[in-house]
């Protein structure tokens, strides 16, 4: 099964911290426009919103020179040097995720941390989120994860609650 | 060259000529590394200024959201400064300046904006009279994207204990900074920033900010804010030993009205949510009466409206933070107002007439023009003795004369009290975690008598003195004090050094945060010297602080900073420090 991010849009505070590793992971600088993950702010939420590493993508399909494929570990890549920045992708990505870098005149987007997933490490995004709010895995791990915390556990804990007023 | 961690340049704008120049950060981060320290040594300089200065790890770090806001208050006459988070002081860095410093004063009202590098001052005139959520959301809308820094109309009109507001959360609450942007007819200050900041070692910055991300996360803070939006008032309440009303040290309603405040953040809070770069969550999102506004979960908001002002109704202590939050109010100054407003008669406490107060006091209107003095200068007009601190400024929530190391701080503090000093000082926490507290003060000053609240120890005074040095760091850095103080000092300065090239280490951040101590009290000695001086009415009355032995621990926190038997630097230590050349200019 193929590995991607996984936004727990519950355990999110908002704090960025996600745009500043993914900045000095790529870049060397800090800088939330040169972020591949963004943390956008909707009324009071502030969420991150990043590449979905879609199965069938749109931008692979549509991007003209090619710059656009899908590795063997299923992450939607991007080659640098193939891009010319005409932003098709930007406009085709259901969720309006590849950037415009202005610094080379090239698109922008996650690559899921090529270079730590050849060292065997999960993507900078998913090693310092503080609240676990971003995870590394495929659909049945982390939704099977998301089915123990949020249901199970929600379920249990008040069962124990329900216990211990009762003096059980 | 110093183009690492910082991004190089600050802005001088001149409201008086209209004059906006850049000046190397350079010239004084060398000495005093940023934020606090950089302002006080300006501050020194220009002492009419009100300056925003980030630290170099502004950005850069966990919890590293923070700048320092520093001028000369209105409230004291002293240097007055106070640390605020939230995103403006990264969005500043990204807008290509480490501070801004604003001099002079402008004919009319006006707005800075700084734009990817591009500072213009424009006309503020149609702002004027909007509080601040109102100027926020103009601001933004005019120019998407921005992050807005204002005043209310407490500012506009000079409330002594006005704060300058950076977000409809974050606030440069104490010391009336406020107060001075209205004077000089500055309503705002807009920042839009697509830049960057460059570490000198992207490598060695990642791989310490995991160090430091570790300490942060595992931290107790970091536990206790899970729910500290469920928690806080109750908490408060039996760890901090809050004041109630004019001082009094008991208040029989208040276990039920933070059991009731309790009820009401369980129902009310939608989300949590942080500071640019910090995990820590500190802020609830409260959702009442069909509007979402974030609070900053600190003693200085419910808790001091709740407490101070004996509000039993949580509904009614959320109405009076809107209020005070929207026209952007010091809310522990403006509680310690209106409470001793209350024992003048003037109002009645728990009521809706507090916001009645609140308003008369903005307003300036009756009795509400001698208030927004401030509790001393009111305390002068009628007649009737007042608690405050050194200088004049509203006591901080707590009962002062529980916690014997915070009246010592409150009476030698230079720049504003207890806030810029002890947080989480170990009497603060004592009375529920006595092991820890106790703990801590063997480690640090090996005597875990100087954790106890009462005692009048002289490993008190140095446990204080380390304190509050660590405070000067945290401030100085653009880190969060909680953050700082949960990870060693040692990374602290690896990762000052992995994120400017210049190499630190614990001892020259101690160093650094010294010299900016006693240039502080430098400052007030050659700008506006006030006695180290508590008001009567903490020496009497029970409970009370014993004068005798304050005394004899302030002259060893003078001794311990290198000050004669006045508190006046003595020569040897100007030279030790590296400040004689600025002290003969």
């Amino acid at each position: 099964m193929v590995k991607k991010l996984f936004i727990d849009f519950y355990k999110c505070v908002g704090c960025c911290v996600c745009e500043i590793v993914c900045s000095l992971t790529h870049e060397g600088v800090v800088s939330p426009v040169l972020s591949r993950i963004r943390v956008v702010s909707y009324e009071w939420g502030r969420v991150p919103t990043t590449c979905l590493h879609c199965g069938r993508a749109p931008c692979v399909e549509v991007c003209p020179t090619k710059a656009l494929y899908v590795d063997e570990d299923g992450a939607v890549m991007l080659v640098e040097e193939a891009c010319v920045g005409c932003m098709v992708c930007a406009l085709a990505c259901p969720f309006g995720v590849p950037q415009f870098n202005p610094l080379s005149n090239t698109m922008l987007k996650c690559d899921l941390c090529a270079d730590r997933r050849q060292r065997g490490e999960e993507p900078a995004c998913v090693k310092y989120c503080p609240t676990n709010a971003i995870v590394f895995g495929d659909i049945d791990e982390v939704m099977e994860h998301a089915r123990v915390e949020r249901f199970a556990g929600r379920f249990v804990r008040a069962l124990r609650r329900e216990a211990r007023v009762a003096g059980v | 060259m110093l183009n690492c961690g910082y991004v190089g340049n600050m802005l001088f704008v001149n409201l008086s000529t209209g004059d906006i120049k850049v000046e190397p950060t350079e010239k004084y981060a060398k000495d005093y590394i940023g934020g606090r320290g950089v302002a006080t040594r300006i501050l020194y300089e220009y002492p009419d200024a009100l300056i925003f200065m980030s630290g170099p790890l502004t950005s850069l770090v966990p919890s590293g959201s923070r700048m320092d806001v520093v001028a000369v208050s209105p409230v004291t006459g002293l240097i007055g400064g106070s640390s605020v988070g939230g995103e403006f002081p990264s969005v500043l860095k990204f807008a290509g300046y480490d501070g801004v410093v604003v001099m002079g004063k402008s004919e009319k009202p006006v707005y800075l904006i700084i734009d990817n590098g591009n500072a213009s001052v424009e006309n503020a005139e149609d702002l004027w009279g909007l509080n601040v959520f109102e100027t926020i959301d103009t601001l933004t809308n005019r120019h998407p994207g921005s992050i807005v820094a204002c005043v209310g109309r407490a500012g506009e009109r000079g409330v002594k204990f006005a704060g300058i507001a950076f977000s409809y959360r974050n606030l440069a609450s104490r010391g009336g900074l406020g107060a001075v942007m209205g004077s000089k007819n500055l309503k705002a200050v807009v920042v839009r920033g697509k830049g960057r900041v460059t570490p000198n070692d992207p490598l060695k910055l990642m791989a310490v900010f995991e160090e430091i991300h570790e300490c942060v996360v595992r931290s107790g803070e970091y536990a206790r804010f899970k729910d500290w939006h469920v928690n806080f008032m109750p908490t408060i309440l039996k760890l901090r030993m809050p004041y109630f009303g004019d001082y009094e040290p008991y208040w029989e309603d208040a276990w039920e009205a933070a059991i009731k405040a309790r009820e009401f953040m369980e129902k009310h809070t939608i989300g949590r949510a942080s500071c640019f770069s910090c995990p820590l969550r500190c802020w609830a999102i409260v959702s009442y009466g069909g509007e979402a506004l974030p609070m900053n979960l600190c003693q200085g908001t419910l808790p001091a409206i709740m407490y101070v002002l004996k509000v039993r109704d949580p509904e009614l202590a959320w109405k009076i933070y809107r209020k005070c939050q929207s026209e952007g109010l010091d809310i522990m100054s403006a509680a310690a107002v209106i409470a001793y407003a209350s024992r003048l008669g003037l109002v009645e406490l728990g009521t809706e007439q507090i916001l009645e107060t609140i308003e008369k006091i903005i307003s300036r209107e009756s009795e509400g023009e001698i208030l927004a003095e401030g509790v001393k200068r009111a305390s002068e007009h009628f007649s009737v003795p007042a608690i405050y601190v050194k200088g004049g400024l509203e006591s901080w929530s707590s009962d002062l004369r529980l916690f014997v190391g915070s009246a010592l701080i409150s009476a030698v503090a230079d720049s504003g009290s207890v806030n810029r000093a002890l947080y989480a000082f170990p009497e603060f926490y004592y009375y529920i975690k006595r092991d820890q507290a106790e703990r801590v003060a063997k480690k640090l000053v090996n005597d875990a008598e100087a954790a106890r609240p009462q005692t009048y120890t002289e490993s008190k005074v140095r446990l204080a003195v380390l304190w509050e040095n660590l405070h000067i760091i945290a401030d100085s850095l653009g880190v969060c004090i909680i953050a700082l103080l949960t990870a060693p000092l040692r990374l602290w300065a690896e990762v000052y050094e992995a994120a400017t090239g210049m190499r630190i280490g614990e001892d020259g951040l101690m160093r650094v945060a010294e010299r900016i101590r006693t240039l502080e009290r430098l400052f007030n000695i050659r700008y506006g010297m006030v006695k180290d001086e508590l008001p009567p009415r903490l020496f009497e009355g029970k409970p009370r602080l014993d004068k005798d032995k304050l005394e004899k621990m302030k002259k060893t926190y003078y001794s311990l900073r290198g000050w004669d038997e006045n508190g006046v630097p003595k020569e040897e230590t100007i030279i030790k420090l590296g400040l004689s050349n600025l002290v003969r200019s």
